[in-house]
């Protein structure tokens, strides 16, 4: 019994995972103009469950994040927040919207976090980020 | 390749950089002109903690390093990436690992100063030791071709290069071969932070200083990302002292903020909270130095 329950649990997983590269590449093309940071970034979340990821951004350089979940990509909230867990940004004051661009003035750590909303469930988060390669 | 007019600037300019303030002179972030009317500023909340996600660390890329260079309007300089041909010295995954990021660095620079000769070799070179990784889908034979289709249109060659080196770390995280992501992204950070140090005229271009003493921030992430895996063997356990005595370093870089608004339009939020980065020429030595001795010591 623990043996089924095992595979069964592996299935969900690598089913889980799956997602997260198929919303990847879907949402990929929202980077344009702005080139790749060459990362991946998930995470599996319940529901409930935050994730936070950890960055540095650079003055005088402009990011797009990009919060990327499905099968709507409207489902996920994801926020901006500076060194001490200030609110920068939150997608949910603009009405959810899959992208944001950020200009920096400061080099410093920031966080992002991500969630699902209310009733989606569980599944994937991922953010993907690309930098500004023009002046 | 070189321009007449760049090179008969750069004689022009040289008097004057050597002149030039050092590091214990850079200063701040120029400042953004002021946008137009701000629609809404953001307001001041706190967030709280939250569950650290698989892939949690988001380092530089090492070509956003060499674009931060390239805009300082420096020229490029021969002969500092690692020889394409010391790639038959890499046997373990540990070493590819690493040298992949090594190599990825470089071929941002290459890609961002349109050094486009030595783009293909650069790109094979990285294509080589992806599938030497086992991560044959973020390089497949046909990137090559697109490669060449895209000599001399510099948006689209970062845009291949970008794209792919996330599909490889797609791979290799949906893979839970996270330590090989974290050695690619480590290999990459050093490449680009040496390369930094070099383009400086030794410490006399302000700008570079600057960015040089702003990876204080990302050596702190870094360095956490690699303590995950200290334990896993000696190498690991060696990265990771080297980088928190370069680290002992950094923290000699003063970094301070001056607050300021935020202000949201059009779908972008600027942050206009700036910083001041104060790096003196003994310290940016320093780093010089030990980012050096890493870097052999990955590259040989």
């Amino acid at each position: 019994m623990k043996r089924l329950a095992l595979v069964i649990l592996s299935f969900v997983a690598f089913g889980a995972i799956a997602q997260c590269e198929m919303y990847a590449k879907k949402c990929n093309p929202l980077l344009e103009p702005y080139k790749s940071d060459g990362q991946f970034h998930r995470a599996l979340l319940t529901e409930g469950e935050t994730a936070e990821f950890i960055a540095t951004f650079h003055a005088g350089n402009t990011y797009r994040i990009i919060g990327c979940t499905g099968p709507y990509s409207d489902t996920l909230i994801y926020r901006l927040l500076d060194a001490n867990y200030n609110i920068i940004f939150s997608n949910d004051d603009y009405d959810y919207p899959n992208y944001w661009d950020f200009k920096f003035n400061a080099t410093d750590r920031y966080y992002i976090q991500a969630e699902l909303m209310d009733g989606a469930g569980s599944g994937c988060a991922v953010i993907l980020i690309g930098f500004s390669d023009r002046k | 390749m070189f321009s007449m007019r760049k090179l008969f600037g750069l004689f022009l300019l040289a008097p004057v950089m050597l002149a030039s303030v050092s590091c214990s002179e850079a200063g701040g972030t120029k400042e953004t002109k002021a946008e137009e009317t701000p629609v809404a500023t953001a307001k001041t909340t706190k967030a709280k903690s939250a569950k650290q996600a698989e892939s949690k660390y988001v380092l530089p890329s090492p070509m956003e390093i060499a674009s931060l260079i390239q805009k300082t309007g420096i020229n490029y300089t021969e002969g500092t990436l690692n020889p394409i041909e010391r790639v038959e010295f890499y046997t373990t995954n540990y070493t590819k690992a690493l040298n992949l990021g090594v190599y990825g660095a470089d071929l941002g620079l290459i890609l961002v100063f349109d050094q486009t000769q030595d783009a293909i070799n650069y790109f094979t070179t990285v294509k080589t030791l992806a599938e030497e990784l086992g991560v044959l889908s973020a390089f497949p034979q046909t990137i090559l071709n697109r490669v060449e289709a895209n000599l001399g249109n510099r948006d689209s060659l970062l845009d291949i290069a970008g794209n792919a080196f996330a599909d490889a770390d797609m791979y290799l995280k949906e893979n839970e071969r996270n330590q090989v992501s974290a050695l690619i992204l480590a290999g990459g950070w050093i490449e680009a932070l040496y390369l930094s140090t070099k383009f400086s005229n030794d410490g006399e271009n302000k700008d570079i200083c600057q960015r040089v003493g702003e990876q204080q921030k990302s050596l702190d992430v870094l360095i956490e990302l690699i303590s995950n895996f200290k334990d896993v063997s000696e190498g690991y356990g060696v990265l990771y002292a080297q980088l928190e005595d370069l680290k002992s370093t950094f923290s000699k870089v003063k970094i301070t903020y001056t607050e300021g608004p935020v202000i949201t339009k059009d779908r972008q939020t600027i942050i206009q909270r700036k910083s001041n980065v104060e790096i003196s020429a003994e310290v940016f030595d320093e780093i010089a130095d030990k980012v050096k001795t890493i870097r052999e010591q990955l590259v040989n």
